[in-house]
């Protein structure tokens, strides 16, 4: 009993420390999937996609094996204007004045400027434990002027046990699960990141050197937890992420990395960081499954438990709400739709026996209230996969 | 058959995307509902630490939607109440705080001008004039800088009163950008968490322009330089010295010690020397 207490006095201990460190936030992949619904689906994450979501998906109903799951993501959004820009660009005959042109419009009316991509795999079995490897990388320059930009790089790579347990008491069914992840996360300083301008003109005048770029790399081990329950096709679900402890990190340069590679990597660094943890909590329903033609509704909430203490309860609901909706035709074809704290999203996929081919198009609010800074984007996802 | 279905699905997705296009999804429907809106009420209410978190000014990027919530009370009683919460933490804050507050209201009183335009439009207009060869236009930095309503009727008194009242409101915000920079100085030199001190520095250089400008006798700053933009708007040769004092010193810019402040700290001290042209 005894060294239980202490244990658990160690484990508190580390957790409250982890509290006044760098203080590092989640990099969830923008895939197509979620981002076509709103950016909901994570807490009704199902196989692969709990890794990112809820473990609680683990415990489906057939097993699946991911070969390779590769998303991609830009932060810039798809009108023909900026398609055209982006041509220009890339078959040289914008110049470099028109560059920085599109890199201030970019910045200012898309609140931001950007790009991601995540890629893994990993078999989730049918008796619920699910061994998986994912890296995400996102790399986002953001600011009131491109002056006065920064670019914050952030990249991990995690690899995954977890497990979920299904339980079936009369008509009402419950999953629980959990996973745990030992990591190594590189990124920028999240507070200052890097001065975008300058590194934007150094690239133009090509006099870009990678050794101004500081990165801090450690290692670390967190955990996810989730729970599903629901009655027929109505869901209710939470979702704990991040529950990490204290990790340190060392400081090296992105030129370190090019010289050395994977051995720049620092493993014992001496400043302490910690990941944010994030909750979520969810309603979904989702009719005729496996059926020809199923369709499914999701409503998630982020930090559900800070409504306990609001002032403000259906302001602050609105402000964290994702809804989104999917359509799913002859076992296919899906399209899907979404509401991402009030702005709007599309995608649609295909599920071609192995092959799954996703695309979204989205806008996601970074700023404190609906409708305040929309970043837009667009996502594809491909992915080879065995069993749903 | 199954092919069949695959082109079937491959257009369905293409048609969505196209229809639905990414201008339709630019809109926000709880925003359009007002649902999880800020209220002026409230923010009427809010002490100086729930004024800056709310606003957003520590994240680097302030929000918008807060700064047009207070501005959307018409009496002015909201902004006034903001301004005096802000202004008492300017005064007697911690450093952080005093910088923080001091910024806020630098963004308010731009807001409520429409003077934030110039400052979004200013990093174009750099990109765009700096990639030009030979002599600048005159016509071509008015129309790079100043909002479209303001320069497009500068024919008629009322427009260029307009632009007057514009350029003075931008006048008065000199004293603002003298208290950040030496809220900042006060910290040896230090920006509080967050602060996008290198958009801040842009703004206090406009200011400071329009400072430095010594209008005749008779007009004030703004009636000055309204009169000179729609005379260089109709002829980009007219001799508009008449308006003026004296030919406005903008090299002295780089002596200005609350320029200096700033750009220090945004480490942008070269772009300062090219701003006043040394």
């Amino acid at each position: 009993m005894k060294r239980k207490a202490i244990i658990v006095i160690l484990l508190v201990t580390a957790l409250a420390a982890a509290s006044a460190q760098i203080q590092f936030s989640e990099i969830l992949p923008k895939d197509a999937r979620s981002m076509g619904m709103g950016g909901t689906f994570h807490v009704f994450s199902e196989g692969y996609s709990s890794f990112f979501g809820n473990p609680a998906g683990f415990a489906g109903a057939t097993s699946s094996f991911t070969l390779a799951d590769v998303s991609a993501w830009a932060y810039v959004a798809p009108t023909s204007e900026n398609l055209g820009r982006v041509q220009g660009i890339i078959n040289g005959t914008a110049s470099e004045t028109d560059i920085l042109g599109y890199a201030s419009d970019w910045l200012t009316r898309n609140n931001g400027l950007g790009a991601g991509a995540s890629v893994g795999g990993g078999w989730v079995g049918k008796q619920g434990i699910a061994i998986g490897v994912t890296l995400v990388t996102d790399e986002v320059a953001s600011g009131d002027s491109l002056l006065g930009a920064k670019l914050v790089s952030a990249t991990q790579a995690n690899g995954i046990i977890g497990f979920a347990y299904p339980l079936h008491l009369g008509p009402v069914w419950f999953k629980i699960g959990a996973d745990g992840r030992v990591f190594y996360r590189m990124q920028s300083d999240p507070t200052t990141g890097w001065p975008f301008s300058t590194i934007l003109n150094d690239v133009l005048s090509d006099s870009f050197s990678a050794s101004s770029l500081d990165l801090l790399g450690g290692y670390g081990f967190a955990a996810d937890a989730g729970v599903l329950f629901g009655i027929g096709p109505v869901m209710l679900g939470f979702t704990a992420r991040d529950l990490g402890l204290a990790f340190n990190v060392g400081s090296f340069t992105a030129q370190d990395l090019i010289d050395n590679n994977i051995n720049a990597l620092p493993l014992a660094g001496t400043t302490a960081a910690a990941l944010t943890p994030t909750y979520s909590a969810g309603l979904g329903i989702r009719l005729f499954e496996n059926q020809k033609f199923e369709p499914s509704v999701y409503a998630e909430l982020d930090d559900p438990i800070s409504l306990f203490s609001s002032t403000d309860i259906m302001t602050d609901v609105f402000n964290s709400l994702h809804a989104g909706a999917q359509l799913r035709l002859l076992r296919f074809i899906s399209v899907r739709g979404g509401l991402n704290k009030g702005w709007y999203s599309v995608g649609a996929g295909l599920d071609l026996s192995f092959l799954e081919i996703d695309a979204a198009i989205f806008t996601e609010e970074l700023g404190l209230s609906p409708g305040d800074k929309g970043r837009s984007g667009l996502s594809v996802q491909a992915a080879i996969r065995f069993g749903r | 058959m199954r092919r069949k279905y695959v082109a079937y699905a491959a257009l369905l997705a293409i048609f969505m995307l196209l229809f639905t296009g990414c201008d339709a999804l630019v809109g926000n429907l709880f925003k359009t509902a007002n649902l999880g809106q800020p209220s002026a009420e409230k923010i009427k209410e809010l002490d100086a630490t729930a004024l800056l978190a709310e606003s957003g000014i520590s994240t680097g990027s302030v929000s918008g939607t807060f700064i047009d919530t207070i501005l959307s009370d018409e009496t002015g009683a909201t902004k006034d109440a903001v301004i005096a919460t802000l202004e008492a933490t300017v005064a007697e804050g911690t450093a952080e705080e005093a910088q923080a507050a001091e910024a806020l209201i630098l963004d308010i009183k731009l807001a409520d001008i429409g003077a934030d335009e110039v400052v979004n439009n200013l990093g174009g207009a750099i990109a765009d004039l700096a990639g030009g060869s030979g002599d600048v236009n005159p016509e071509d930095i008015f129309n790079a800088l100043l909002p479209a309503d303001l320069t497009s009727d500068l024919s008629s008194e009322d427009g260029k009163k307009n632009l007057a009242d514009f350029i003075d409101s931008i006048d008065a915000l000199g004293t603002d950008v003298d208290t950040l920079a030496a809220k900042i100085d006060a910290n040896s030199g230090k920006v509080a968490d967050g602060l996008d001190v290198a958009t801040m520095a842009q703004t206090a250089a406009i200011v400071k322009f329009v400072n430095v400008v010594e209008p005749a006798g008779g007009y004030s700053t703004g009636e000055a330089l309204a009169n000179a933009v729609a005379d260089l708007k109709k002829d980009s040769e007219a001799d508009v010295t008449k308006y003026f004092a004296a030919e406005p010193d903008f090299s002295s810019l780089v002596d200005d010690a609350a320029l200096q402040t700033l750009f220090t700290a945004a480490g942008m001290d070269e772009l300062l020397d090219q701003f006043s042209g040394s």
